[in-house]
């Protein structure tokens, strides 16, 4: 009786909850159902695009769609020589680059690609904030356009410009709808001149672009492209496996390989890349053992690579020695290759560090936890004991880079190799790029050597400047490059025709996807 | 009259005490989300300089002393501003609300999974006390509360992705598809979520009924000769409910939670991977509308069952007014 005169009963109350429930869910719910014109491709990754700007982004993981929409004025072959794309030619002359732009160029909105989007594009990238390639292109005079000639007049040679113009960081934009307010550069709505161009983005869950009628290079063979994130390896397998995706890429889990194998309809190839995984000394921070040359050294003859390949990265990696990939350099120069446990032992002794037990600090997610708990085990063998702190990439980057000194004495991290040793050369020179100045030590010898090999050097002489830059980095053991990674791909053979690349540079993952098609 | 008017005050006390929890979930998740070292400048442009840095937090607001800039988001909060995702550029709300419906449906049908398998099965198990129904009521209950809820879902991604079972494992099909493909990709999920909250459930109400049943009001109603029936309808299972309600409301707080691992195993676009994704980046704006709108919600449910208390037990009610 009661409840009745509260004018609230059990039945009533269910009633509304039932209504109330069925209302909430019906709510606008995002469907991820596929277009069902047979022209879809599924593709499915662990992580999502986060800098949106192609100009200011400066994380790899951002590149992979970007690589699909825009394109620069070259590009890289599977052996990384740079080969002609916006441009249909380039050449030096002198000290001037001069870029034949390629006749009947569109952007995805039908609007011819001018030099005037060429110069206005470089000008923009090159100044975004953090963008690296102002740094590359540093002794640049001007970028100047003459019909569909356009020209980067340098002081003297550069040897890193024209490979540096093979990225994203440096691709074309349309920007006259920039300047007069009909696209919006820095937003997620893609359009360039590449075979896709953004028809649909959900954050954190799926990218969808459409075929780019005006692509330069022919229509894609795939009207639809959708690229979702899936954040596990269980889950991008089992997506394979029920057909919700064509294709996937595993990157950063090494495992992925022996998971997929014997998987019915399913081929996996791997994909090398320049990325690689280093470990980094403190040698910045007064009290760092690692500030003592003989400590870092002995920690370099401690390294086992091999060892480190196996058992963190499954055998699914390739060892290297420096930062350079194949055939830049000569290996076998280097004083500091393979572990000589002895000899680590005794420059540990004649250097007799005050502090032994060391902060590791550890970037969570990737092969980096494994890859410290193997290494701490061999710095153990030469008598330091590492405490291994795990933290997100936030408090990585606060500490590892946003500190000086940072707050770590070791870590393990990765870099993204780019298509020209030069390139990352640089990341050792924390005059010249300023985010490692809290443990890389200045090392004027160095700079000048890398400003030599970047801006003066001629001929074999790069390649000689090179090898020296190579040496110098290999006996100061600031930096310890471990491994070259490969990378998994895996997709449905009963569904698509496609062949990833055998390399790539740049996270450019998906390169050739204009040529991937679904089977009827 | 009376009763009703105690209900009312009882009810309103409730409502303000929510307010007041629901405000400071809001203050603790800003300063909380401050103190984690690192921002999405320093996380996302390693290569600017420390000027570039400092210009693009600025253009976020996060230059400014942490107190001006709390009280501006309050300010603007009040007003319905949440603000706009430093990821994306979007109105935060647009991107929280947008996720809301899938998170929801989970943790509700993992709800209703629970009320309507937990909670029989529990009454069963306590009724039959003594019998093999009931020893296996306690050791489900067991069992299911033991099984972490990734593991389940990492198992059943297997298992449903690689047999054709008819159920999904994995990605998402809404309503306006179809009720059936909705269920065929929502019941993994929903499972794999309801089962810490099905095995609480199950045991909290076996025992509240195994608590009754040995209480002298009920020997006096089956010496009265009461229909076993009856007995149950009006003494046992109204009498075992109020910790069943209150384990319910708690439960229905975990969901929420717990939809973080779910939807990242099934790989589902709701809030609670939002949120997490949000915290890795530095997302402030997201994380304080997500926690807040997920606090809101827990401390809606809590107000519910309170106020359910004194629906099932106007004593409750009266005790409050004093």
């Amino acid at each position: 009786m009661e409840n009745k005169n509260n004018g609230l009963d059990r039945r009533s109350f269910m009633k509304a909850a039932a209504a109330l429930g069925l209302t909430a869910s019906s709510m606008g719910l995002r469907s991820i159902a596929m277009a069902a014109d047979g022209g879809t491709f599924t593709f499915g990754r662990p992580w999502e695009t986060v800098h949106l700007d192609p100009h200011a982004s400066q994380l790899s993981s951002s590149w992979n769609i970007q690589h699909m929409v825009f394109d620069s004025l070259v590009t890289l072959d599977e052996e990384f020589n740079v080969v002609p794309s916006l441009a249909s030619a380039f050449e030096w002359q002198g000290n001037n680059l001069v870029f034949t732009l390629r006749e009947g160029v569109k952007f995805a909105n039908g609007r011819e690609m001018t030099s005037d989007d060429v110069v206005k594009s470089m000008d923009r990238a090159l100044k975004s904030k953090g963008n690296p390639w102002g740094l590359m292109m540093r002794n640049k005079k001007s970028i100047t356009a003459d019909g569909n000639k356009v020209t980067f007049e340098f002081d003297g040679p550069n040897n890193v410009a024209l490979y540096s113009l093979a990225a994203t960081l440096v691709c074309i934009m349309p920007m006259k709808e920039m300047e007069d307010g009909s696209y919006d550069g820095a937003g997620d709505k893609y359009m360039g001149t590449g075979p896709y161009m953004v028809s649909e983005h959900i954050a954190n869950d799926r990218w969808v672009l459409k075929r780019n009628p005006h692509y330069w290079g022919g229509p894609a063979k795939t009207e639809t492209v959708v690229v979702r994130t899936i954040p596990s390896t269980q889950g991008l397998i089992a997506a394979l496996n029920d057909g919700s995706i064509d294709g996937a890429m595993f990157i950063g889990d090494p495992d992925a390989p022996a998971l997929l194998a014997g998987a019915a309809n399913i081929s996996v190839a791997t994909q090398k890349s320049t990325d690689f995984n280093y470990i980094g000394m403190n040698c910045v921070a007064d009290d760092s053992p690692f500030k003592d040359l003989r400590v870092r050294q002995a920690v370099a003859l401690a390294v086992d690579r091999d060892k480190i390949i196996n058992f963190a990265l499954a055998g699914n990696a390739e060892k290297t020695y420096g930062w350079t990939q194949w055939g830049f350099t000569d290996d076998s120069k280097l004083k500091f290759r393979e572990p000589d446990l002895e000899k680590a032992k005794a420059l540990m002794a004649e250097a007799k560090p005050a502090r032994t037990t060391v902060k590791y600090l550890v970037r969570a997610g990737g092969v980096h936890e494994a890859v410290a708990q193997v290494m701490s085990q061999a710095l153990a063998e030469i008598g330091i004991t590492c405490e291994l702190e795990t933290v997100d990439g936030g408090v990585w980057a606060k500490r590892v880079w946003g500190t000086n000194p940072s707050e770590m004495d070791i870590t393990s991290s990765a870099y993204s190799g780019f298509p020209h040793p030069l390139i990352t050369a640089h990341w050792w020179a924390p005059e010249l790029s300023g985010f490692t100045k809290g443990y890389v030590p200045v090392n004027e010898e160095y700079t000048a050597a890398l400003n030599a090999a970047v801006t003066k050097a001629t001929g074999d002489e790069v390649n000689a400047s090179l090898q020296n830059l190579y040496e110098i980095l290999n006996e100061q053991c600031v930096k310890i490059p471990i491994n070259v990674n490969s990378e998994t791909i895996a997709w449905r053979s009963d569904r698509v025709n496609m062949t990833p690349s055998a390399r790539q540079s740049q996270n450019d993952v998906m390169a050739g996807v204009e040529t991937w098609e679904m089977k009827a | 009259m009376k009763h009703l008017a105690s209900y009312m005050l009882y009810i309103a006390a409730r409502l303000g005490l929510a307010a007041i929890t629901v405000f400071g979930v809001a203050s603790l998740v800003f300063f909380g989300m401050r103190l984690i070292p690192g921002t999405y400048a320093d996380l996302f442009f390693p290569l600017a300089t420390e000027a570039e840095r400092a210009e693009i937090n600025a253009q976020y607001g996060l230059d400014a002393p942490v107190f001006v800039q709390y009280v501006k988001w309050i300010g603007a909060m009040l007003q319905g501003d949440f603000g706009t995702s430093i990821v994306t550029r979007g109105p935060v709300i647009d991107e929280v609300v947008a996720r809301l419906p899938l998170t929801l449906e989970l943790a509700s049908l993992a709800l209703i999974m629970i009320a309507f398998v937990g909670f029989p099965l529990g009454v069963v198990s306590g009724m039959f006390h003594g019998s093999a129904v009931s020893q296996t009521g306690r050791h489900a209950s067991t069992l299911l509360m033991s099984i972490p809820n990734f593991v389940l879902g990492t198992v059943f991604l297997y298992l449903f992705s690689v047999y054709s079972l008819g159920l999904k494992a994995g990605g998402w099909s809404p309503m306006s598809d179809g009720l059936l493909e909705n269920l065929r990709h929502a019941l993994l999920p929903s499972f794999t979520l309801s089962i810490t909250g099905l095995g609480l459930v199950l045991a909290t109400a076996r025992s509240s009924v195994l608590g009754v049943m040995g209480q002298d009001h009920i020997l006096a109603a089956v010496s009265r000769g009461l229909e076993p029936r009856a007995i149950f309808t009006r003494h046992i299972f109204r009498n075992s409910l109020i910790p069943v309600v209150t384990i319910f409301a708690i439960v229905a707080g975990y969901l929420l939670g717990g939809t973080v691992l779910v939807e990242t195993v099934f790989s589902l676009d709701g809030v609670g991977r939002l949120l997490v994704n949000s915290i890795i980046r530095r997302d402030y704006p997201v994380v304080q509308t997500g926690v807040i709108l997920t606090a809101a919600f827990f401390v809606l449910m809590n107000t519910i069952a309170d106020i359910l208390y004194g629906f099932i037990d106007p004593r409750v009610a009266d005790r409050q007014d004093g």
